[in-house]
């Protein structure tokens, strides 16, 4: 975010969500060849209706500005992707953060089309709902789902056929901070999917914040204090009668010892351990990498490993995260987007543990400064072998050259945008990767509509909702309707696509796994876990696009405890569900 | 045979001299059009139309902000021939945050004076963070005027570094060190630089050279412990680390005079509250105090200037006029939970408990995660003898905010006092967590290990 004084500046690796390790030594299965990226809009024609509301809209309530998440999941176990939306509250309501509107709408999936079924899944609590994370908590195979919220967040539990049911204080889940991205993590490898939980600034809701001249606009978070993000470690298996139940462990785990403004948050392993590390993106501030010291604490490592700061110390307003191997060296990178004039920063991991930022040698510096980017996912959209990039933008702040009446309308532009949005509108982006640690183009097809329409952009989730074997996308937008696009890339290679999990887990999905294929002795590899992004929780199975080959040649799957197994060679284009133990060990 | 005319044969011979008529009539026609050029460009430049200074909207603006801009503009319109003026209207556009038409008048003013550096450097200033490019030409531009201008190099060799042009960055920085020996910031730029350059020993030398000059600044250490741990010498690294994480974590910035001559300009209401808590905390009350006051009386839309003078009333033991301020302020701003804490703190010492708590509940009914006022509930609380509701506040506000050392003790005080002392100790290790070393709660600690578990404690615990 924007420095309050302009003169300071003078002064997952994910399967969703994508993330890939690629074995140094292989070559990619096709590099660089992939078609022109175009994607359709096609929410209202699958049913998939609503606006967001902001709720305090013009009266410059933070945290408007600053939402809101969604999330692709399976939560009926129907083999699709039903969405989540998260919403906020009527404008007419008091500023107590208690409101009448639900905190979220779901969608269910059903013969291709999305129907509103947030009444009858009993999904009517209320509150200014922020972001999503979806992961099963009480290994029952149904995906749960967390709600941040400004104020109290909310734990829902999957009760079947198609109901949910509130259990945070059940649970022992307590959090009344205004909350971010969160994520489902096995930090402590027992089995049970604990909760990690960013928190951003210590915000007091008084008067408009103005700039410098006086103008009303959103507040800049340096004027709040920072706060302390939330780790709960899930603590079910002790529960006498089998319902969930977490502990607060931050203070205990280390987390609670540092203050920041969590936006962004992303599991991975980041020194090849196999333990869960975090990675939190922090708005203004250094980010925090917390290193997994296997005693159910956590140390942060971000200085020591070169990704807290930009390349002259200065932590950035940095806001979504996604994970992969950009520079096809066999590690997993970390994409950052930051704030307009920051760069969109990519952090290479090399020897040592240390990573740089390579963003300049990768063609996504220049592109990212003009805008502020949000949701950020890391996918091969072409089936080329390699990872594409998609940022879902949108200013935190009027322009300073922006027409002033604007502000105090109430219209509509010509292309259906409200007038007082406008001025924080920008157009997301695409970037196709050129292969083999090549740069990455700004590039879509002309009737890509992606890129092309103007939004206050927030979350971006990445999954195939359509079962076509390609990667779609859903993105929200303040104050507007949600847009999700249909991927229309044409001239795609093959794919793979594997869900893993694992039967003495309720078969639930096995988050932290480390998927491999090979295809035409190329080695591409994807860590299974699908908070990532802003605010959002992708397609839990991972992706693979592996071109021209008609088979993958072997799996292998590293689960969360380090167990390795190899599955055998599959044809291409097909969804695959690997279990636990149906694997041979090498 | 014919012979060719003389004329003929001398206009081939490239030695040969030209005829002396016309060649006299070339240059007198060469020497008029040029003077007639020269005369033109000069008058033209004298007589050009003037520009206008840029209109802005100072409708949104307080008094003091549309008084400054209006003057100076019309000093602009006065004179607008004039560098400084166009300049310092840039300067306080800026000040304000209309940066592009601050850039238009830096532009202007460069314009007029060519001489003087500082205008392309503020113009840099306003278009560094959209347009990179045009900052380094205006950054070099003002190098240019004046070669010792050592803040503007140290900008354009970090712009380089950002922009991965780090033979172009080193060369700026090395001029800028040696200038400048013993500045820090050309040093620390270039141990990046280095680092960046792949050369690890030489960033480490840089960073130990920055060290050595300022041992203070946490950020040579982060660097340093960066460079330790991948080069692989982890001890080093984390004695760095220990070094920075004891030092104050605040953004990096750097003197400029030039910058903060722009930041003396602003006159808006959330400079002018910063100005008075810089007061406050350095313990001049009454000049802080009367600046609070003085914001009060142009602008009541800032509920915080309400807040932080109802404080400073109180720490000054002005409870009554502390009374009046944060009254007539809950009453303009009755959602602000900052000014019912204040509110409260104040009610507190003036030993008005029930309406303390009836404060301390209204910011916590607003803002739910309002530690520092459930800490004072709670204090409140074992005020009014509600042992039972003040352990429950203590506990919210720790909850709310873990760093919170007091909410522990606090807390862990009631529980020795029901002879809990065990959960005490739990508080008290959390304590010790996020507070390593606190002596308060280290004492406690030892104080609760001398005394022995309490019979109903090991009653509990074998059930």
């Amino acid at each position: 975010m924007r420095m309050f004084l302009v003169f300071a500046l003078t002064a997952s690796l994910l399967p969703g969500c994508g993330s890939g390790v690629k074995d140094s030594s292989a070559e990619p299965a096709v590099s660089g060849q992939g078609g022109i990226l175009r994607f359709t809009s096609v929410a209202t024609d699958r049913g998939l209706i609503f606006s967001h509301h902001p709720g305090k809209e013009r009266r410059y309530y933070f945290p408007e500005i600053m939402c809101a998440g969604a999330a692709f999941f399976d939560s009926d176990g129907d083999n699709d992707l039903d969405v989540l939306l998260i919403d906020a509250r009527e404008e007419t309501e008091p500023a107590g953060i208690a409101g009448t509107r639900s905190s979220c709408r779901l969608f269910r999936q059903d013969d291709k089309r999305f129907l509103d079924v947030t009444e009858s899944a009993g999904l009517t609590d209320h509150g200014y709902g922020m972001g999503v994370a979806a992961g099963d908590v009480n290994n029952d195979g149904r995906p749960d789902f967390y709600v941040t919220c400004v104020g109290a967040d909310s734990l829902y539990l999957n009760l079947g056929e198609n109901r949910f049911q509130n259990i945070s204080e059940a649970a022992g889940i307590q959090n009344d901070r205004w909350s971010a991205s969160a994520c489902f993590v096995d930090f402590d490898r027992d089995g049970w999917l604990d909760l990690f939980v960013t928190n951003y600034v210590d915000y007091q809701p008084f008067a408009p914040c103005r700039d410098g001249s006086g103008r009303d606009d959103y507040c800049n978070p340096a004027i709040f204090p920072r706060t302390t993000d939330r780790l709960f470690r899930n603590v079910t298996a002790n529960s006498s009668d089998g319902s969930p139940k977490f502990i607060d462990v931050s203070v205990a785990a280390g987390i609670a010892g540092r203050a920041g403004a969590g936006l962004g948050v992303l599991c991975g392993d980041f020194n090849g351990d196999f333990w869960p590390d975090l990675y939190v993106a922090n708005d203004g501030h250094a980010n925090f990498l917390w290193m997994n010291q296997r005693d159910g604490t956590f140390r942060d490592e971000a200085v020591l490993m070169g990704v807290a700061n930009d390349v002259v110390g200065r932590g950035q307003g940095s806001m979504g995260l996604a994970s992969g191997d950009l520079n096809a060296d066999g590690l997993p990178d970390i994409l950052v987007t930051n704030l307009e004039g920051e760069n969109n920063a990519v952090y290479a991991s090399v020897q040592g543990g240390v990573f740089t930022e390579i963003s300049r040698e990768l063609g996504l510096f220049g592109p990212s400064l003009p805008s502020t980017g949000f949701g950020v996912v890391l996918e091969d959209f072409d089936h080329d072998g390699d990872l594409d990039a998609a940022v879902a933008n949108g200013r935190v702040r009027r322009p300073g050259d922006a027409d002033q009446t604007a502000s105090r309308s109430n219209g509509k532009t010509e292309s259906g945008l409200d007038v007082f949005w406008n001025d924080y509108s920008e157009r997301s982006q695409l970037f196709e990767n050129a292969g083999s640690g090549g740069e990455f183009a700004e590039q879509a097809h002309p009737d890509d509509q992606f890129s092309r329409d103007l939004a206050v952009s927030r979350a971006l989730v990445s999954g195939d909702f359509d079962n076509d074997g390609d990667i779609d996308l859903l993105s929200t937008q303040i104050a507007g309707p949600v847009r999700l696009y249909e991927n229309q890339t044409a001239s795609k290679g093959n794919w793979i696509s594997i869900r893993v999990i694992d039967p003495a887990l309720g078969g639930r999905d096995a988050y932290g796994s480390v998927v491999s294929v090979t295809a035409d002795k190329s080695r591409v590899s994807r860590y299974a876990n699908p908070a990532s992004s802003y605010l959002s929780s992708c397609d839990p199975r991972v992706h693979f696009g592996i071109g021209g080959s008609d088979r993958v040649d072997r799996i292998d799957v590293i689960w969360p405890d380090g167990v390795a197994e190899e599955f055998p060679e599959a044809l291409a284009n097909q969804f695959l569900i690997l279990k636990r133990g149906e694997g041979k060990r090498p | 045979m014919s012979t060719e005319p003389p004329l003929s044969q001398n206009s081939r011979d490239c030695g040969g001299r030209l005829p002396a008529r016309p060649t006299r009539f070339v240059i007198a026609f060469g020497i008029v059009i040029f003077a007639a050029v020269v005369l033109s460009a000069i008058g033209f430049w004298n007589f050009r139309p003037a520009k206008s200074p840029p209109q802005v909207d100072l409708s949104q603006a307080n008094a003091d902000i549309a008084a400054l801009i209006q003057k100076s503009r019309e000093q602009v319109i006065n004179s607008p021939g004039n560098a400084a003026a166009w300049g310092r209207l840039g300067m306080e556009l800026f000040a304000h945050e209309w940066e592009t038409e601050a850039a238009f008048c830096f532009e202007q003013a460069a314009e007029l004076n060519g001489s003087e550096p500082k205008w392309p450097y503020l113009h840099a200033l306003t278009v560094m963070s959209g347009d990179r490019e045009k900052a380094a030409i205006l950054l070099r531009q003002a190098i240019g005027s004046r070669t010792d201008f050592g803040v503007a190099r140290n900008r354009l060799g970090e712009l380089l570094l950002e922009s991965n042009a780090l033979k172009e960055a080193e060369a700026e920085l090395v001029i800028a060190h040696r200038s400048h020996p013993d500045a820090l910031r050309p040093l620390l730029a270039l141990a990046r630089v280095a680092w960046l350059g792949g050369r690890p020993d030489e960033a480490k030398r840089w960073a130990q050279d920055a060290a050595a000059k300022d041992p203070s600044l946490r950020s040579v250490h982060e660097l340093l412990a960066m460079i330790c741990q991948a080069t692989g010498d982890r001890a080093a690294a984390d004695r760095e680390m220990k070094i920075a994480e004891s030092l104050p974590d605040r953004p990096l910035e750097w003197d400029d005079p030039i910058a903060a001559d722009v930041l003396s300009r602003r006159r808006d209401t959330r400079w002018k509250s910063m100005q008075a808590e810089e007061l406050l905390a350095s313990g001049d009350y009454s000049r802080g105090i009367r600046l609070l006051q003085q914001i009060l009386t142009l602008d009541k839309g800032e509920p915080k200037v309400f807040s932080i003078l109802g404080r400073a009333l109180t720490e000054v033991g002005d409870l009554q006029s502390a009374m009046i301020v944060l009254t007539d302020a809950a009453t303009l701003h009755p959602d602000s939970a900052d000014i019912h804490f204040q509110k409260g703190s104040t009610l507190f010492l003036r030993g008005e408990f029930n309406a303390a708590r009836e404060s301390f509940e209204n910011a916590i009914r607003l803002k739910p995660d309002f530690a520092l006022a459930l800490f004072n509930l709670a204090n409140t609380m074992e005020q009014l003898g509600d042992s039972e509701n003040a352990l429950a506040a203590y506990r919210r506000s720790v909850a709310a905010q873990p760093s919170l050392v007091p909410g522990y003790t606090g807390a862990a005080k009631i529980l020795v006092s029901r002879g809990e002392k065990s959960a005490a100790g739990e508080l008290l290790q959390s304590a010790l967590i996020v507070s390593p070393g606190n002596s308060t709660v280290a004492d406690m600690m030892r104080e609760l290990s001398e005394t022995e578990a309490t019979p109903q404690e090991t009653e509990k615990k074998s059930d």
